[in-house]
């Protein structure tokens, strides 16, 4: 009476089976966590409204040259100030430069200088904050007592001491914020190092014989990477907001140079004749601050759980 | 018989708010050569403690560690790497014990090239491959993250990690205690296969009595940092010598409803910090034989064919 | 709550819970055709390992669910009424803590951190029993003294961190018995336990079951705990129940083969891991679980109609119910 069983597992090679049919069952849970993160990101309309005028900002500024309708630099006397037609879409600045051309181009400094701003103090922040982190000590001590220093001071004022030692300059003007804002990488770097620092697999890659170097570039960093790109993300508008202010009062990006935050301080004099100068520019920055607020929240929802596992 | 590892008065004490922990208070031990030692206790027996310090996970406060005969304490660094080969330790749980953004073949990878085990791309992969046969898993499984793996498999691929190593003696911290029941078995077969297949020593620590029972050829039974009975499994579960033994023994379920436990024991075990003068048990033993339990610690002494630390041996 | 129940009668009926739980990856069939019944005076363990849905039985039985919880049928009967057809606030005011009362795994987060453990047993006697204050003091000593713990009057006075897990779980003891409460529902509440603090407990419980005619519903994975303290076991797997019996036909003549399965692979049965057997396979995702009876992959008996056609759970003797095409012929 020795019926064969249909379990998928049970079989002669009953070890064999069961290593096949637990594969199988792999291969269903093959959400990864990449795709998890993305479904938790959509949930939010916000970050996607956020993510998508990201996605329009680099766009534009990789295809300026094919978007803008006239050379930003080119003057034109002939057509000052004018009203926003179909011939300028946003009308002409005090130079008769076409506005709208000007924005455009202006994407490209506004995200460079924000990619610029991030890396420097990213890379500032991040290495500050995983040598607190990983030794602790008199060098987490050291690291920490820095931060509350820079900290004591408001962004844009220390930024300005700084610039206006190093002068005039929209180069001077990223080491000047970027040596400001570093802070925040550091901490939050520090932070997750040490709630990973008691993480079992820490222990076991010590009991392996892992060095600290290998820890750090193999396991802290690899499992930081998540916040850190939270941080980064929110970094932006920080960093575009303190370089605009910075422009504004004078210090930074120069004439002719399309910056939204020249554009701004230009176009104070004329707010009441043609206030489209300053208006427009002003309205880039906002809305490129608040896309780039969405995706970070939305970021650090989708992420947050992801990290440490599921 | 040669020991693999043995401590002597092996200390490790640790400081804190209410005063100094003395998690490992004055334990020698030793582990044969091939065999299983079984360390059970419960709370604050300073078990877990006594794992990574014989590793040197944590650095003892005082006595002696040797490996292979050789004396290990004040090793550290370069000399203290060679040793990580030789030694390692699997841990209770398997979730945080891996890297989450690490795959299986970066954690088996990494033990095989700190020790420079392979020396091409194919011996790599073969030998990866032949440990996780042998853990139950396949070449497959070698893409996947840990996540995307159950408990029991998290915990196969925690041992494969150690077993990279090939090394002589693996600490098993409670490895089957976050595992289901059916589970855990099947990692218990899969230590034991790995034991023969690799010839390793096992210090096997756990506070599941019965699980203990089944995998040990020598027991040790600790108390508040202290080594009070160690001798031969089989013979110290029949008989049980020290009042805490046989205590601990008498309140643990067996699967069988025709037999209850006792609880002989009441009371809690005692904190341990600054544990009280005497022997440690005094206070909640039946067999105290007077003034000489709450003055005097007794040493772990021999007594036939195993060792006791009792007044009531000597 | 109006019927009175007599030892060896109902008290509490599960019958038939469907229930689901809706999640970013799919619908988790948690509970498929639940049913279980705790009489007066009884001690029943519910068994089962990860996934199989006991904790999630017990939640549905006090309304404890998350909201993507979504109960496709069946009823709760405690003392005649079905709970499940209760509102929130019914249940908090009439059921839970007073009629009905739970402990978990961690008695820590259970117990107000900065309330003394008196004060808290003190909270449920004056609710219930008298809010005199001397008198009330009074009692709570008595309850105290009832789960045994050693010196109530100093436990009387201590916080819950000043307390050890096996002194607070009999502190959520003692605040049941405050409320009187009938039924008692423990989630593992012995598993952070030592064993020398467990077999304190479960004596405890026994000697309540005895005296006070005291309900249990008791969760755990544990089958030595189950053999220890328990009258009727039933044992869940994947959301199923496979069986259920008086304890001793559960350990010496288990009629499904996970049943007789998980008696197999625990230690304690068999002495030496040579000889340990094992079930082959894992515990199913109850997202695409198995189809019929969900042991199906992983059974030796498994046929054709194990795959097609879901086993009812049937009488087979006077206490002992089987969810299996082929139970005559396991083992």
């Amino acid at each position: 009476m020795e019926k064969k069983s249909i379990g998928k597992y049970i079989d002669e090679d009953t070890d064999q089976q069961e290593i096949d049919a637990e594969l199988e069952d792999l291969k269903e849970k093959e959400t990864s966590q990449l795709a998890l993160a993305w479904m938790r990101f959509k949930r939010s309309k916000l970050a996607l409204i956020g993510g998508l005028i990201v996605l329009v900002l680099v766009i534009t500024a990789i295809f300026a040259p094919f978007i803008a309708p006239y050379d930003p630099l080119e003057t034109n006397p002939q057509r000052r100030l004018e009203d926003p037609s179909s011939e300028h879409l946003l009308g002409t600045d005090n130079l008769g430069r076409d506005i709208f051309s000007r924005l455009v181009y202006g994407t490209r400094i506004a995200l460079m200088i924000g990619v610029l701003i991030v890396a420097v103090s990213g890379g500032i922040g991040i290495t500050l904050g995983v040598l607190a982190g990983v030794f602790g000590g008199w060098i987490d001590e050291a690291i920490m007592r820095l931060v509350d220093t820079f900290l004591a001071f408001p962004t844009v004022v220390m930024a300005l001491a700084i610039a206006g030692a190093l002068g005039p300059g929209l180069y001077n003007v990223i080491i000047a914020v970027g040596l400001v804002v570093w802070t925040r990488f550091a901490r939050v770097t520090r932070g997750d190092i040490l709630s990973i620092k008691t993480e079992t697999y820490i222990e076991a890659a010590e009991a392996i014989g892992e060095s600290k170097i290998s820890l750090i570039t193999k396991y802290y960093i690899p499992n930081v990477l998540p916040s850190i790109v939270v941080v980064a993300t929110i970094m932006m508008p920080t960093a575009l907001l303190a370089s605009a202010a910075l422009t504004f009062l004078g210090i930074g990006a120069q004439a002719p140079d399309p910056s939204w935050g020249y554009m701004v301080s230009s176009g104070r004099d004329y707010l009441t004749i043609a206030p489209w100068m300053a208006t427009f520019g002003g309205a880039s920055i906002t809305v490129t601050v608040l896309a780039f607020n969405f995706v970070g929240d939305g970021l650090r929802d989708a992420l947050d759980p992801v990290r440490g596992g599921s | 018989m040669s020991n693999i590892v043995e401590t002597k008065n092996l200390k490790n004490f640790f400081q804190s708010k209410k005063g100094t922990v003395k998690a490992v208070n004055d334990v020698t031990l030793n582990v044969v050569k091939g065999e299983t030692l079984g360390v059970v206790g419960e709370s604050g027996c300073g078990k877990t403690t006594l794992g990574r310090t014989i590793l040197k996970l944590i650095e003892p406060t005082d006595g002696k560690i040797f490996f292979d005969g050789e004396d290990i304490t004040d090793h550290s660094g370069k000399k203290m790497r060679e040793f990580r080969k030789k030694m390692n330790i699997v841990f209770q749980d398997p979730v945080s014990a891996l890297n989450p953004q690490m795959t299986v073949y970066d954690h088996l990878d990494r033990p095989l090239e700190i020790h420079n085990m392979v020396s091409s791309e194919d011996e790599k992969l073969t030998k990866m491959v032949d440990i996780l046969n042998t853990m139950g898993l396949k070449a497959e499984h070698l893409i996947r993250y840990p996540h995307e793996l159950s408990g029991g498999q998290k915990q196969r691929v925690c041992i494969a990690r150690a077993l990279c190593l090939e090394p002589d003696f693996l600490v098993l911290d409670e490895p089957t205690s976050a595992l289901d029941v059916s589970v855990q078995s099947k990692i218990l077969k899969l230590l034991d296969r790995a034991k023969e297949k690799f010839d390793v020593s096992y210090m096997f620590i756990s506070h599941n009595i019965n699980l203990v029972r089944a995998i040990s050829d020598r027991l040790g039974v600790m108390y508040l940092g202290r080594l009070v009975e160690v001798g031969d499994s089989d013979e110290i579960f029949e008989n049980p010598q020290h009042p805490y033994t046989k205590a601990l023994f008498k309140s643990v379920p067996q699967p069988d409803p025709d037999e209850k436990v006792e609880a002989p024991l009441s009371g809690q075990v005692p904190s341990p910090v600054e544990p009280p003068e005497g022997c440690n048990f005094a206070p909640r033993c039946k067999q105290k034989i007077g003034e000489i339990c709450e003055k005097h610690d007794p040493e772990l002494k021999e007594s036939g064919e195993r060792k006791i630390a009792c007044h009531l041996y000597y | 709550m109006v019927e009175k129940v007599n030892k060896g009668e109902p008290i509490l009926k599960i019958n038939d819970i469907i229930l689901d739980f809706s999640t970013e990856e799919g619908t988790v069939k948690a509970l498929d055709d639940v049913s279980l019944t705790v009489k007066k005076g009884e001690i029943h363990g519910l068994i089962g390992e990860t996934g199989c849905g006991k904790s999630v039985t017990s939640l549905t039985t006090l309304g404890l669910l998350d909201d993507n919880a979504i109960i496709r049928g069946g009823e709760v009967f405690y003392r005649g009424e079905d709970l499940l057809e209760m509102s929130e606030k019914e249940l908090r005011k009439n059921v839970r803590g007073n009629e009905i009362s739970m402990i978990f795994q961690n008695p820590s987060t259970s117990l107000n951190p900065v309330y003394t453990a008196g004060e808290q047993v003190k909270e449920s006697i004056v609710l219930y029993q008298s809010d005199d204050d001397d008198e009330s003091q009074r009692l709570v000593l008595d309850e105290l003294d009832r789960v045994k713990l050693p010196d109530p009057e100093e436990v009387y006075k201590k916080y819950p961190h000043e307390l050890s897990g096996g002194m607070m779980q009999r502190v959520m003891i003692a605040m049941m018995l405050a409320c009187n409460s009938n039924l008692l529902i423990a989630d593992e509440p012995t598993t952070a336990l030592d064993v020398s603090i467990q077999a304190q407990f479960l004596k405890v419980l026994e000697e309540l079951k005895e005296k006070e005619e005291l309900s249990i519903l008791y969760i755990t994975h544990d089958m030595a705990v189950i053999s220890e303290i328990c009258d009727k076991v039933t044992v869940m797997y994947g959301g199923q129940i496979a069986e259920t019996a008086e304890v001793h036909d559960i350990f010496n003549n288990p009629r499904h083969p996970y049943t007789n399965g998980l008696i197999h692979s625990v230690p304690g049965v068999k002495k030496d891991v040579k000889e340990f057997e094992t079930i082959p396979g894992t515990v199913p995702r109850l997202i695409n679980p198995p189809s019929g009876c969900r042991f199906h992959p992983r059974c030796e008996y498994a046929q054709e109609i194990c795959k097609e056609e879901r086993p009812p759970l049937e009488r087979i003797g006077k206490e002992h119910l089987v969810a299996c095409h082929f139970w005559e012929e396991v083992e």
